[in-house]
C-alpha cells in the first residue's frame, strides 16, 4: 500500500516538477519526511536517485535539441561534482535538524528567487573557448553566444553541487541564474546545461548515499519510477494548465514546506 | 616561404572555420544522448524485473540496498532484492558512464583541453565511490 501511495506522490511531483522546469527534489525531502515519515538522510538518498533519474532522462531531449553546451557543463562539473562530495559527506556527519534547517533556508530562497523575474540580458560576445550555439525553436534562428566570468561560474557552481549533496535537490535553482545571468549564457541553453550537470553532480552525492547503505529499495524504487513516468507525462500535461496558476500552487506549496521543514528543525511537528 | 606559411594558416583556419557545430558537438553530443537512453532503459528494466520478481513471491522490497557482488548473485538466484539494487545502481551510474564516453568522445576529437576537464570530473566521481564505500 505504502508502494502505491509513494508511486502516486512520485508521480505527482515529477508531473509538477516537469512543468515548472525544477527537479523534484525541492518538493519530494520534504514530502518525503514530514508525511511518510521518512528519515531524512534516507529521504535525501531517495531523492538524489529521483533527480538522477530525471536528469538522464531530460538530457536525452535536450541534448537531442543541441541546447545543451557539454563543455561548459562539463567544465563546471569539476566544481559541483567537489562540493556534491563535500555535501554528501557533510549530510552524513550532521544531525538531521541541521538538513532540515538548511532545508527550510533553501526553499525560502527558491520561492523568491520565482518571484523575481531576472533581467534579459544580452549573450556574452561569441568566440571563446566554452562558446556555443543552439537553433531557438520560436523562431529557426541560430543563437551563438559566448561564456564570461568562468571563476566566479565555477565559484557558485560549488555551492550548487554542495547544496545538491548535501540536501538531495538538483541545485539548478541556482546553476540557471548563475549562468544565465553572471555568465551570459541564454537561458534555453542554461537550462539544458544545469541539466547536464545535475546528473552528475546528484550521482556523485548519490553514491556516497548508497555505500552508506542509506538508498533503500523499498523508497528509492517507487520514487524512481514514480518520478519518471510525471516527467514524461508533464510536458503534455502543461499545454492544458495555465503556467500562471501552476505556479502560485507551487509557491504556495514551497511556502507551507518551508515553515513545516523550519518547524521540525526545531523539532516541532505537526 | 612566406606563401607556404600564409597557405599553412589558410589550411589550418580553413579547417576551423569549416568545424560546424555538428562537427564540434555532434560526436560528444550523440555520445551523451545514447548512453543516457541505454541507461535509463536497462535500469528501469532492472527495476521491472524486480517488481515482476515480487509480484510472483519471490523476494521484496528492502530497507537497504546490496552491494554490487551481492547484488549480482542475488540476481542470479533469480532474487528480487538483486534486481532492485543493480537497477538503482545502473541509474545511478549512468552518468557516471556518460562521463567515460564524453572522455572517449573528446579523445577521437583530440580536444585534450577536454579530455583533461572530463578526467578531473571523472577523479571526482571515483572519489565519491571510495567515501561511499569506506
Amino acid at each position: 500500500m505504502t508502494f502505491l501511495l509513494i508511486v502516486v506522490v512520485a508521480v505527482a511531483v515529477g508531473l509538477l516538477g516537469s512543468m515548472l522546469g525544477v527537479g523534484g527534489g525541492i518538493l519530494l525531502v520534504p514530502i518525503l519526511t514530514l508525511f511518510l515519515d521518512v528519515p531524512v538522510k534516507t529521504a535525501v538518498g531517495t531523492s538524489l536517485v529521483c533527480v538522477v533519474v530525471t536528469s538522464s532522462a531530460s538530457q536525452i531531449v535536450y541534448v537531442g535539441r543541441g541546447f545543451t553546451n557539454t563543455r561548459l557543463g562539463m567544465t563546471l562539473e569539476i566544481a559541483t561534482t567537489l562540493g556534491a562530495l563535500a555535501g554528501g559527506v557533510t549530510a552524513l556527519l550532521i544531525s538531521g535538524n541541521a538538513i532540515f534547517a538548511i532545508f527550510a533556508a533553501v526553499l525560502v530562497y527558491v520561492l523568491i528567487s520565482m518571484e523575481r523575474t531576472p533581467a534579459a540580458r544580452r549573450p556574452a560576445e561569441p568566440g571563446a573557448a566554452l562558446a556555443g550555439s543552439f537553433v531557438d525553436p520560436a523562431n529557426g534562428e541560430t543563437v551563438s553566444y559566448g561564456v564570461s566570468h568562468l571563476p566566479g561560474g565555477l565559484g557558485l557552481s560549488f555551492v550548487a553541487g554542495n547544496i545538491s549533496g548535501l540536501l538531495g535537490v538538483g541545485g539548478g535553482a541556482i546553476k540557471v541564474p548563475v549562468m544565465n545571468l553572471l555568465m551570459g549564457v541564454p537561458l534555453r541553453a542554461s537550462i539544458a546545461t544545469s541539466n547536464l550537470m545535475i546528473g552528475v553532480t546528484a550521482a556523485t552525492g548519490a553514491i556516497v548515499f548508497f555505500g552508506r547503505g542509506l538508498i533503500e529499495p523499498r523508497y528509492a524504487v517507487p520514487t524512481a519510477i514514480g518520478i519518471l513516468v510525471g516527467a514524461q507525462l508533464g510536458p503534455r500535461v502543461a499545454e492544458r494548465v495555465s503556467t500562471v496558476v501552476l505556479r502560485r500552487v507551487f509557491e504556495v506549496l514551497l511556502a507551507v514546506l518551508a515553515v513545516q521543514m523550519a518547524l521540525k528543525a526545531f523539532g516541532i511537528g505537526l | 616561404m612566406a606563401d607556404r606559411g600564409a597557405d599553412e594558416a589558410r589550411e589550418r583556419f580553413g579547417a576551423h572555420a569549416d568545424r560546424t557545430h555538428e562537427a564540434m558537438h555532434g560526436g560528444v553530443d550523440r555520445m551523451v544522448r545514447t548512453t543516457l537512453i541505454v541507461g535509463v532503459v536497462v535500469g528501469m528494466t532492472l527495476l521491472g524485473v524486480g517488481l515482476a520478481l515480487t509480484l510472483a513471491g519471490r523476494g521484496g522490497l528492502a530497507d537497504t540496498s546490496l552491494r554490487a557482488v551481492p547484488a549480482f548473485r542475488a540476481a542470479a538466484h533469480g532474487r528480487a532484492e538483486g534486481f532492485y539494487s543493480l537497477g538503482l545502481l545502473v541509474l545511478i551510474l549512468t552518468p557516471f558512464v556518460r562521463v567515460i564516453g564524453s572522455i572517449v568522445a573528446f579523445t577521437a576529437l583530440r580536444e585534450w583541453r577536454f579530455v583533461a576537464v572530463t578526467s578531473a570530473v571523472l577523479l571526482v566521481m571515483i572519489a565519491s565511490i571510495v567515501v561511499g564505500a569506506a
